[in-house]
């Protein structure tokens, strides 16, 4: 069975990818929506911003945060005066790393869903009495559903291999920020521990199939739903 | 009556379209032309997907655009049930929740209404089906219960025939004329087929480089002189209109009369003094300058040559020839144009080797 030490690491992890890619849906559909529509001066500057973290290395991301979220940064200032948020050293700074580094292969997921949607049948739900609004929840979004679990599928399994941004931020803290790839790190820093990280390195490849056989499923069924055939 | 008024101008590249017309309730009309006319730009300004430069649409006398007035009603607030060419479903909802779409976001479910565009369109057994399981004649047929039942005010038809086989086009047809007459509501069918507009339609309105040319009844029309060049692969055939007179039940054949012309068909089934469209294919008419004996063709006209166009490339020669007030044209091979010295103003025999019924 797991040790304590283990299942905390292996909760922390799921519990910090699940809240990253939530999170991101919303503005990720919204994102994805205008870099696909729009071919604007500001819609191609966004586009690449958005792509970004896919390259630049980790801890450039996680150095970035730490400026940015620290109680002088600007937004660590904003949340600390305001709101009274800290997101130094606590699993919201893991949550946002992993956020942030899994955000691009969320967009670029969903807005090939976009690209190849054909807009033509929005027009025939223009012409049955539905406003913009309303026809992008009842015919837009159903027919890209399958991009987005797509997308949601390749960024919660972004967010559990988040190694190098989480641990420049906010540190490698058991119990707070020290999730799988993390306590896998601790564990070969230090020798005689062998045995303890090689159960740390099969769960997380159990954890990494699970859910990307899950997410394969669903969209198996969403791509079914749609046009008949599973692929 | 209500009426429907359809003006605009519009430049797309360098396509000018430049469209005016008037349109009576209750009736099916039909907008022809070539490819590239500027047909199906006409419907798209009607339902308000492309803007014009200016002009005025009104439908049911309600102006849905006025560039005078600054009047652009968006397009889910026209009220106009649109079939496109190609089948544009919901697709991941099944065929009833398709049908129910625009019902739901402009009247009350009307049951009564919904049962009978079923049974019309003919679909009760495929209502639980996902569409993209559909057949693409059944995909049309709910694609026109869709627009009916978004309560339009007027149903536009573009080009809904495109990739059906024959005798769905048929099936598909004689619904539209159905509708027509059960649900009362006016029906713009666009089409570059002579065929299905003779078939369905009481006025035409022909478009050429996106201007009006011709527009009137199917038998004021038929006459236009480039109507023949409209239909399907090229062929050319002349329309001419007449009335039976007489029931032959010996011979199982029918005699119309075309301006005092007289030719015998094989039996039609309607009755005798009833006006019919007769449909000749160029290739059909053959040219004798003397009257041929022991032959099996029926129909030996005596008739003028009015116009000769020598097409060179194909070798070919064009021979317009008058039967009463109407024309017809024949088409012979430059050899045969040679060989029997035809002129303008000379006096021939056309034996006609068949002719087809396409409409009253």
């Amino acid at each position: 069975m797991l040790s304590a030490l283990e299942l905390e690491a292996l909760k922390l992890s799921a519990f910090i990818a699940i809240i990253a890619v939530s999170a991101s849906i919303i503005p990720g559909i919204i994102i994805a929506w205008i870099i696909s529509k729009k071919n604007g001066f500001l819609a191609s500057i966004l586009n690449i911003l958005v792509y970004l973290p896919l390259v630049l290395p980790p801890v450039v991301i996680g150095y970035l945060l730490l400026l940015l979220f620290s109680h002088n940064g600007v937004i660590g200032n904003f949340l600390y005066e305001n709101f009274n948020i800290s997101v130094n050293f606590s699993w919201k700074g893991a949550a946002i790393a992993a956020a942030v580094v899994s955000f691009p292969l969320l967009v670029r997921s969903i807005k090939l869903g976009f690209d190849t949607f054909d807009s033509k049948i929005e027009e025939a739900a223009y012409m049955n009495g539905a406003s913009k609004i309303d026809c992008f929840f009842s015919i837009t979004l159903p027919q890209v559903l399958p991009s987005i679990i797509t997308g949601l599928t390749l960024a919660f399994a972004r967010c559990l291999a988040e190694f190098g941004a989480t641990i420049t931020f906010v540190s490698n803290i058991p119990g707070e920020t020290q999730t799988l790839p993390l306590a896998l790190y601790t564990a070969t820093q230090i020798p005689g521990t062998d045995q303890a990280a090689l159960r740390l390195v099969l769960i997380s490849i159990a954890l990494a199939f699970i859910s990307v056989a899950i997410a394969e499923i669903l969209a198996k069924r969403a791509n079914k739903r749609i046009m008949g055939n599973p692929n | 009556m209500y009426q429907n008024h359809i003006k605009f101008e519009l430049t797309q590249g360098n396509f000018n379209s430049n469209i005016d017309f008037n349109l009576s309730s209750d009736k099916i009309i039909a907008i022809t032309g070539l490819s590239g006319s500027g047909k199906s730009t006409i419907a798209k300004v009607i339902c308000g997907l492309i803007s014009p430069n200016k002009g005025l649409i009104k439908i049911n006398d309600k102006i849905l655009y006025c560039s005078n007035s600054g009047i652009n009603i968006a397009p889910n607030l026209r009220k106009i049930g649109m079939v496109f060419q190609e089948q544009r479903l919901f697709s991941h909802m099944t065929v009833l929740n398709n049908l129910l779409y625009g019902q739901r976001r402009n009247a009350k479910l009307n049951h009564k209404k919904l049962e009978k565009i079923i049974e019309i369109l003919g679909i009760k057994n495929i209502l639980e089906r996902k569409t993209y399981n559909l057949s693409g004649g059944e995909a049309q047929r709910v694609s026109i219960g869709r627009a009916l039942l978004s309560e339009p005010k007027i149903l536009i038809l573009d080009e809904p025939l495109t990739g059906l086989d024959t005798p769905r086009q048929n099936k598909i047809l004689s619904i539209i004329k159905d509708i027509n007459k059960k649900i009362k509501i006016p029906i713009l069918f666009i089409s570059h087929s002579l065929d299905e507009i003779i078939f369905i339609a009481e006025k035409i309105i022909i478009i050429e480089k996106g201007k009006v040319v011709a527009q009137g009844p199917i038998d004021e029309i038929i006459s236009y002189k480039k109507l023949s060049y409209f239909n399907k692969g090229n062929k050319k055939s002349s329309l001419i209109k007449g009335v039976i007179i007489e029931h032959d039940k010996e011979y199982l054949s029918s005699t119309i009369n075309i301006d005092g012309v007289l030719m015998t068909l094989k039996r039609i089934n309607d009755k005798i003094g009833s006006n019919q469209i007769l449909k000749i294919f160029s290739k059909d008419i053959s040219i004798a300058t003397e009257i041929p004996t022991n032959i099996s063709i029926n129909n030996i006209l005596e008739t003028k040559i009015k116009k000769i166009k020598i097409e060179k490339q194909k070798g070919s020669v064009d021979l317009t020839l008058s039967i009463g007030k109407q024309q017809i044209t024949s088409e012979v091979t430059f050899r045969s144009y040679k060989k029997l010295k035809l002129n303008i103003g000379l006096q021939v025999y056309a034996l006609i080797k068949a002719v087809s019924i396409v409409g009253k």
